[in-house]
């Protein structure tokens, strides 16, 4: 259970993950491996938690699924995992037409990332900074 | 942290919620013995499948047991997770083989996750699925409130000046004490 959904990338998707993977393999704090037909890449915040995390253990993750075309992503990572992710999750929105699925509800959150990103990574905005 | 959130885990340690979770022990236990036991509790119960990410055009793609993904629903491979929901918001979700793709729980082995639903979540009832929106908070082994996430938005406090430290950290509160690990079943026989 975590905050997961899914990025169908328009247009094309094969040039457009292809930029991503290729933005994912320099990126030193990224842990990039191949699945099957699938890409898998967990974000560390920084190299050393990458090196270190094995498997990608607590870290956020997104999937490249070229079978489906569709990018899955999985939000659940300590704080700055979650954030390097979500700078990727910026930029893929950034690059093309995208249609956005919550995972669990199936609900299309297209619109409102559309209308304002942040609420992707902060999905329940009456949280309080209280302790 | 959601100050209603703060105030379900207050009524969780003073026992007006989530009693049923508060004081369970299942570590080591088997999958069916901790079935037995939920239901003796009052425990309703369903095997729920896991969305592993959706289609292009939205449709639920479920896990299979090897960690690829289908759309079929007869799939008989698909994974199947035993969730158990009590009426005082209790929530255990028993994973027989672990997630193969090792996010909810590990994927060597039999684990189960204990937490508290929100008081108003249809999931209570045990007739919709629990979802992460449903979850206020996990429950560690020894009755202890966890956050439901690592992120910071759900209470998990870090500082960004200890990047390695917050991972450790993170690990320790919801990698290893919000999933608990039950006996492989070959073990026992």
């Amino acid at each position: 259970m975590s905050i997961r959904f899914t990025i169908a990338v328009g247009g094309d998707f094969h040039g457009r993950t292809e930029r991503l993977k290729k933005r994912l393999t320099l990126d030193p704090a990224v842990e990039v491996s191949q699945s099957g037909p699938d890409v898998l890449a967990y974000f560390g915040g920084v190299r050393q938690v990458r090196e270190l995390s094995m498997g990608g253990r607590g870290l956020a993750s997104l999937r490249i699924l070229p079978g489906s075309l569709v990018v899955a992503v999985d939000l659940d990572g300590y704080e700055a995992s979650a954030r390097h992710l979500a700078m990727y999750v910026r930029w893929i929105i950034g690059d093309g037409p995208c249609r956005i699925f919550d995972d669990e509800t199936g609900d299309e959150l297209t619109w409102r990332i559309e209308a304002c990103p942040e609420t992707l990574f902060d999905p329940e905005p009456e949280f309080s900074e209280d302790p | 942290m959601h100050r209603q959130v703060v105030e379900l885990m207050a009524d969780f340690r003073d026992g007006r919620l989530g009693s049923s979770v508060r004081g369970l022990r299942l570590r080591d236990r088997k999958v069916d013995d901790v079935h037995t036991r939920l239901v003796a509790l009052g425990f309703s119960h369903a095997l729920r499948p896991i969305v592993s990410e959706r289609s292009a055009r939205g449709q639920a793609r479920w896990l299979k047991v090897d960690g690829t993904s289908t759309m079929e629903e007869a799939d008989a491979e698909r994974l199947l997770v035993r969730e158990y929901t009590h009426f005082d918001a209790g929530l255990v979700r028993v994973y027989p083989v672990g997630d193969p793709r090792g996010r909810d729980v590990p994927p060597d082995g039999p684990y189960a996750v204990k937490a508290v639903l929100f008081p108003h979540s249809p999931a209570r009832k045990g007739i919709e699925p629990a979802t992460f929106y449903d979850v206020a908070f996990r429950v560690a082994e020894d009755g202890k409130a966890l956050s439901k996430s690592r992120r910071e938005v759900y209470g998990v406090a870090y500082d960004p000046s200890e990047p390695l430290a917050s991972w450790v950290f993170a690990e320790v509160h919801l990698g290893e004490m919000a999933c608990i690990p039950l006996a492989f079943e070959a073990e026992t026989r």
